[in-house]
């Protein structure tokens, strides 16, 4: 009862964070150059027409009776309709939703498997091969620009070696250079963090006794170590979403992968502002959403933290 | 006099304390090594301002899409303009709009952190109720909207970068202010009857220095990324300015054969980024003892 307690809680108070996003959108598509309705109409049009659209977009309102009636579409599940295919845009995000959920599930999973093991290695045994493999790494992660990997990759596997495809989603084999280069994205951030946090753990008190009584150091690392040093790792996951966005945003583009990053890049070159807006939206209120789970489970795993916590709502 | 004794004594003891500094951060090879690595390309950048090789705009198809050559020393492009003229002038968009960006986000931030975690109350709210929200983006996605939203051009680059990169500044000031405030010497400070404005400044602030420095040169290296990434998506700089990332983007089409168009660019992306990372951990070194002697324990 008191997961669910603290879950409203922490709802609730993004709930400011929530509508000042919203009007952050809402004003970056009413400050863009020019007028929307005759963007819409295109540059030929009557001066009716963009009339009739003005007021169909309700563009003719004063503002913040537009910014009360978006917010009021945006609750139901409205987000508009698309200028460029007239369709609602939610409909085309959900359509090209699943394409960026694959991609982002393999690219977390290749992250995870490597970030991971070597995290905890490189902490374990600071100056052996895996741990300066680690540092390796996390730098290129840290510093090497993502679209540039992903015309490296491509050049590589698809124009010398003919190994794999370099754009689309017409099989399996598609997927794998675009999770590759997501992955790599993420997997700089995952080691560092991870070997931080094994690190801190190893020097915590609680470790010292475990050894310290004679336990076997294979038993303390997995029952002791491994367990307390995920906490950090799973809030550290949660961030990362954001980072996955933003590298699918750039990876999608680059392989014309069929997920809503590529949609965004394709609506701005379109200047389909709606479907813009409707994206970015989508995007941050997943970002938003995800933090609020991490936090919950965040809080669930920790006995220390969950005790202040839910004894505080 | 006795006064003057003291200023001077702490003078020097700074002055020791930065040697100090500049020792460990020498000790360092590779953030060392990287100070020069990074202060080449910032020279070559600078030499681009008076020379280049070839013009950087003018193009001529005969002499199209060449690989490196003693001629032209990494190639030309796709219009026959040498490359690495080209990436001299481009450096001064890609680096100069990170620097300034950069530079703009952590004083505005900082500033932020600084009232927000001195003033406390209704100010403290407001802020972080502004930071809140521009941490709700993804940080390459708050960009791509504010990007979308002012055009194309370098101020807007500016702009973005420095309105993605702000918030952190202020979560990370605010977190040190709040824990100095409450420290004797501020109290003693306040007893003097100096204004608030000068505490913070005057002594609340240099505590936060080290952290500002540390996360401004990762930063640095992160700008670069995100200032070339806009520039590939052509969100960046308008053509035909040669930014490094909007030269991978003209590139790419050519990528099957001539592949050096687009690895040039990429590589002094990469270089000028990495220098700025490895210089960021020899300076939280350096600036912050305790991680020090934590990274030596391990």
């Amino acid at each position: 009862m008191t997961l669910v307690r603290y879950l409203v809680r922490r709802v609730y108070h993004s709930i400011p964070t929530l509508v000042g996003a919203l009007l952050f959108i809402f004003i970056l598509v009413r400050v863009l150059p020019g007028d929307p309705a005759r963007l819409i109409a295109g540059p030929e049009a009557l001066e009716e027409d963009v009339q009739r659209i003005r007021e169909q977009l309700g563009l003719n309102k004063p503002i913040h009776t537009q910014f009360i009636d978006y917010v009021t579409a945006v609750l139901k599940g409205d987000f508009g309709r698309s200028i460029k295919f007239g369709t609602p845009v939610i409909n085309e995000i959900l359509f090209r939703l699943p394409y960026t959920i694959i991609l982002a599930l393999v690219a977390e999973a290749i992250a995870i498997a490597i970030a991971l093991p070597l995290g905890i290695i490189s902490a374990l045994r600071p100056k052996s091969k895996t741990s300066y493999i680690a540092s390796v790494i996390s730098l290129i992660g840290a510093s090497t620009p993502v679209f540039w990997i992903a015309l490296i990759l491509i050049y590589i596997f698809s124009v010398s070696l003919k190994l794999l495809p370099s754009s689309g989603a017409d099989s399996p084999r598609h997927i794998i250079l675009p999770a590759i280069t997501l992955s790599l994205v993420l997997m700089g951030n995952l080691t560092r963090i991870t070997r931080s946090s094994v690190i801190e753990v190893l020097s915590s008190n609680h470790v010292l006794t475990a050894l310290a009584k004679g336990l076997k150091d294979r038993i303390v690392i997995t029952r002791h170590v491994l367990k307390n040093a995920l906490i950090p790792i799973i809030t550290i996951m949660g961030l990362q979403v954001g980072n996955l966005l933003g590298g699918a945003v750039i990876t999608e583009t680059v392989f014309a992968w069929p997920g809503i990053g590529s949609l965004l890049i394709d609506a701005i070159f379109f200047r389909d502002y709606v479907l813009v807006q409707g994206i970015i939206l989508f995007m941050v209120l997943v970002f938003i959403i995800v933090n609020i789970v991490v936090d919950v489970i965040y809080a669930y795993v920790d006995p220390r933290i969950r005790d202040v916590l839910w004894r505080m709502s | 006099m006795e006064n003057e004794l003291i200023l001077k004594n702490l003078s020097e003891a700074r002055k020791k304390q930065l040697i100090a500094m500049w020792e460990v951060f020498k000790s360092n090879r590779v953030a060392y090594t990287s100070l020069y690595v990074l202060l080449g390309l910032i020279g070559l950048v600078i030499v681009g301002l008076f020379y280049t090789p070839y013009n950087p705009y003018d193009f001529d198809l005969s002499r199209a899409r060449q690989p490196p050559s003693l001629k032209h020393l990494l190639g030309t492009d796709e219009l026959g303009r040498d490359i690495l003229s080209r990436l001299m002038v481009g450096g001064r968009y890609t680096i100069g709009i990170s620097f300034i960006s950069v530079l703009l986000g952590s004083i505005i931030g900082s500033t932020l952190g600084l009232i927000s975690g001195f003033f406390g109350g209704r100010i403290d709210t407001v802020i972080q109720r502004v930071v809140d929200v521009a941490l709700a983006f993804p940080t390459v996605l708050l960009a791509i909207a504010l990007m979308v939203s002012l055009g194309p051009g370098i101020l807007s680059l500016i702009v973005a970068i420095s309105i993605s990169t702000f918030p952190t500044y202020t979560r990370l000031v605010r977190g040190v202010v709040l824990q100095v405030v409450n420290e004797d010497y501020i109290a003693a400070v306040k007893l003097l009857g100096k204004s608030s404005w000068y505490i913070m400044f005057r002594h609340v602030l240099p505590n936060v220095l080290s952290p500002i420095i540390v996360q401004t040169t990762y930063y640095l290296g992160f700008s670069i990324l995100l200032a070339s990434a806009l520039g590939f998506l052509g969100l960046g700089v308008p053509p035909p300015i040669p930014e490094w990332g909007a030269m991978i983007s003209t590139g790419r089409v050519y990528l099957f054969s001539s592949p050096h168009i687009v690895v040039f660019p990429g590589l002094f992306i990469m270089i000028t980024a990495l220098s700025f990372n490895l210089i960021g951990d020899g300076l939280r070194d350096a600036l912050d003892p305790k991680s020090r002697m934590f990274l030596r324990r391990f």
